[in-house]
């Protein structure tokens, strides 16, 4: 290896180590780009975290740790969308009444999911506008009057200690799909190499913050 | 007496070592499981505890995720067939619940704690009442052996083994985590609950095989439809990512059942019409979900099922059109390979498909036949308005957007929903543009 590929290896890793959190170059659909459209309203749907717990004994739980993560990642993103100008309108599991509202919401998230796997193999295709849930966004009720549906996702396990290290790891997505045309306006992408389930919101605050800090949105980014 | 130490030596050297009993079946029980669970005490430990503890978070999550399927008629019907396959006595930390899961996948499955989940996906294809009893007899008996304790038990001894079942686990939700059954179960990981929901080793299923064919002999009912159920289940997931990843374990599984019945074939169908009666609103429910996951060929099969049993339904006629229009250029009875099912969507795919002979051959055909349909359902009942949506995504798919426009207008006059309203207008107000241009 090169002298100057392993600087830049070395240089990477002390980033990563110095910061908690290591965001990815978001991938940004031409048309928000562009600001042919804007997202001034938005619904974050409720965020699906898979975490687990890993001892020396294998996996030794996680469920009350994802709830606790979800919860945590939909507040984060509520309060930095809302620092960055963007109305968040109820959450629609909290406003659901009847059994088909909360099935509308659930069909939503399983629609997303179905996407989610073409829309890992090749992310790239959300800058060319190639990648879309259909107009059928536009039927789902608590999205009505909105730019922007957002769907949070994340998977990550606290692992036990090798000596004084602990490689814990926490990989999270937040995706905007156009509320009325289904297409994706943005896919942001971060890592976090610190345990998700201690002090949540403040590292997924700055794993968030710096994944959307190229995202066009109504206010500029917040300095940290 | 002897017959039933050596049975308890058996089971226990098989749930000290799942893979022991592979290949060969294991003796067939003729003791009732409530007298195995009484000969075996079973303890509670730190582990079994756990385990508890993560089934009911895992409940809890299929009930906040709005994954249950809510249907009081449907509940107590589940309710009152399980009835004679309950043990007499309380099991500890077992409180009998059975829920109906928004899940397209063929398949049941029963939690440490007692909840006994079936999927839409497996009551929707199910033909009668004694396979739904089979399969709840299957899953109880489950539960009541404390499979998910005994596995997750043997397992955790070998923590090398652990390892390398957690990563297969980890490939087959992380691969193919959009099942909900699947994205859900993933998260708590434990290893005892993922094979509660994916499957067990061969000698817990078998065991709990033996145990549903007895329940329903005793309940006068035909055992030979747990098999046909089994057969339904091979036959129908015709989806590019089947639930059941290992097909010739299944196959084996219908061979070894058909051995246990006494069957040298397979049996035939007993449909049973009052059973699709009841099953009709969970049918067109599991329909939409088939088409959400790109599951067409599933849609297709079912809304062809609820035709043939009411021809006069618009909307049963309706979805079936739906089903014709979304299964597009993609051949019946071809699944399309799962590496093609992750890396194209679903709009990529139908382009790719129909740029072959193959796919446009089935794309006219298709669409043909959702247009006959959607035309019936129209004059079936004439204040329908979703046929006039389906015609006119039809139509603008074939390019005939003039006649797209009209279809998209009589559903925006006759449609009642708000938000469907503004989808149609927004898909005019789009067309109108186009046809301005044009013109």
């Amino acid at each position: 290896m090169r002298r100057t590929q392993w600087f830049s290896a070395v240089a990477l890793m002390c980033g990563i180590l110095a910061g908690d959190a290591h965001a990815d170059f978001p991938y940004i659909n031409s048309t928000l780009k562009k600001r042919q459209v804007t997202i001034r309203k938005a619904v974050v749907l409720p965020a699906e975290v898979a975490y687990k717990r890993v001892s020396l004994k294998g996996v030794v739980g996680g469920a009350e740790e994802s709830d606790q993560i979800a919860g945590a990642f939909y507040f984060v993103v509520t309060r930095e969308l809302a620092a960055r100008g963007v109305e968040v309108l109820p959450n629609p599991l909290e406003s659901a009444k009847t059994d088909a509202d909360k099935y509308a919401i659930a069909d939503l998230q399983t629609r997303y999911d179905t996407l989610r796997m073409p829309l890992r193999k090749k992310p790239g295709r959300v800058e060319h506008g190639r990648i879309t849930l259909d107009d059928r966004v536009a039927a789902f009720t608590p999205g009505i009057g909105s730019d922007a549906l957002v769907f949070i996702r994340a998977d990550g396990a606290s692992m036990y200690r090798i000596g004084s290290l602990r490689p814990d790891s926490f990989r999270a997505e937040v995706t905007f799909v156009d509320a009325k045309t289904g297409d994706v306006l943005a896919l942001v992408r971060f890592e976090l190499i610190r345990d998700a389930a201690k002090k949540s919101e403040e590292r997924l605050m700055n794993g968030l913050r710096d994944a959307m800090h190229d995202v066009p949105l109504p206010n500029p980014p917040t300095k940290k | 007496m002897i017959a039933l130490a050596q049975e308890a030596t058996i089971a226990s050297r098989n749930a000290r070592n799942p893979r022991r009993g592979s290949g060969r079946f294991a003796t067939v029980s003729l003791l009732p499981a409530q007298a195995q669970t009484q000969q075996h005490p079973f303890t509670f430990d730190k582990n079994a505890l756990r385990l508890l503890k993560e089934s009911e978070a895992l409940d809890r999550q299929f009930e906040k995720r709005a994954l249950v399927y809510h249907d009081s008629e449907l509940q107590k019907y589940l309710e009152a067939l399980s009835v004679p396959l309950l043990p007499k006595d309380p099991l500890e930390h077992v409180q009998w619940k059975f829920r109906i899961l928004r899940d397209p996948a063929v398949n049941a499955f029963g939690l440490p704690n007692g909840s006994i989940y079936l999927n839409t996906g497996l009551l929707a294809r199910a033909e009668n009442d004694d396979q739904v009893f089979a399969r709840l007899a299957h899953e109880i008996s489950h539960v009541t052996n404390r499979d998910p304790y005994l596995f997750n038990r043997t397992l955790r001894k070998k923590v090398v083994e652990t390892e390398v079942f957690e990563g297969a686990a980890g490939a087959l939700f992380g691969l193919s985590g959009f099942y909900a059954t699947r994205h859900v179960s993933g998260q708590p990981d434990q290893i005892g609950l993922i094979a509660a929901v994916t499957g067990y080793p061969q000698t817990f299923e078998q065991k709990s095989d033996e145990n549903a064919v007895r329940r329903l002999r005793l309940a006068g009912r035909n055992p030979a439809q747990l098999v046909r159920l089994s057969l339904l289940i091979n036959r129908l997931e015709l989806e590019p990512v089947s639930f059941w990843k290992n097909q010739s374990n299944i196959e084996d599984r219908i061979a070894y059942e058909k051995a246990l019945v006494g069957l040298d074939r397979g049996p035939d169908g007993v449909s049973d019409p009052g059973y699709v009666a009841r099953m009709k609103s969970l049918i067109l429910d599991d329909i939409h979900l088939d088409l959400d996951m790109r599951r067409y060929r599933s849609a297709v099969a079912a809304a062809e099922r609820l035709v043939d049993a009411y021809p006069n339904d618009a909307i049963a006629v309706f979805w079936l059109a739906e089903s014709y229009r979304s299964l597009g250029p993609r051949l019946e009875g071809i699944r399309t390979t799962y590496q093609q099912f992750t890396k194209f969507t679903d709009e990529d795919e139908a382009n790719r498909l129909a740029g072959t002979p193959q796919g446009k051959a089935a794309l006219d055909a298709n669409q043909k036949k959702s247009e006959e349909l959607y035309k019936k359902a129209a004059s079936l009942d004439p204040a329908l308005a979703e046929p006039y949506f389906g015609l006119g995504s039809l139509y603008q798919q074939q390019g005939k957007k003039g006649q797209a426009a009209d279809m998209y207008r009589k559903y925006v006059d006759l449609s009642q929903r708000p938000a469907d309203k503004e989808r149609a207008k927004y898909r005019l107000a789009e067309l109108t543009k186009t046809l301005g241009e044009v013109k």
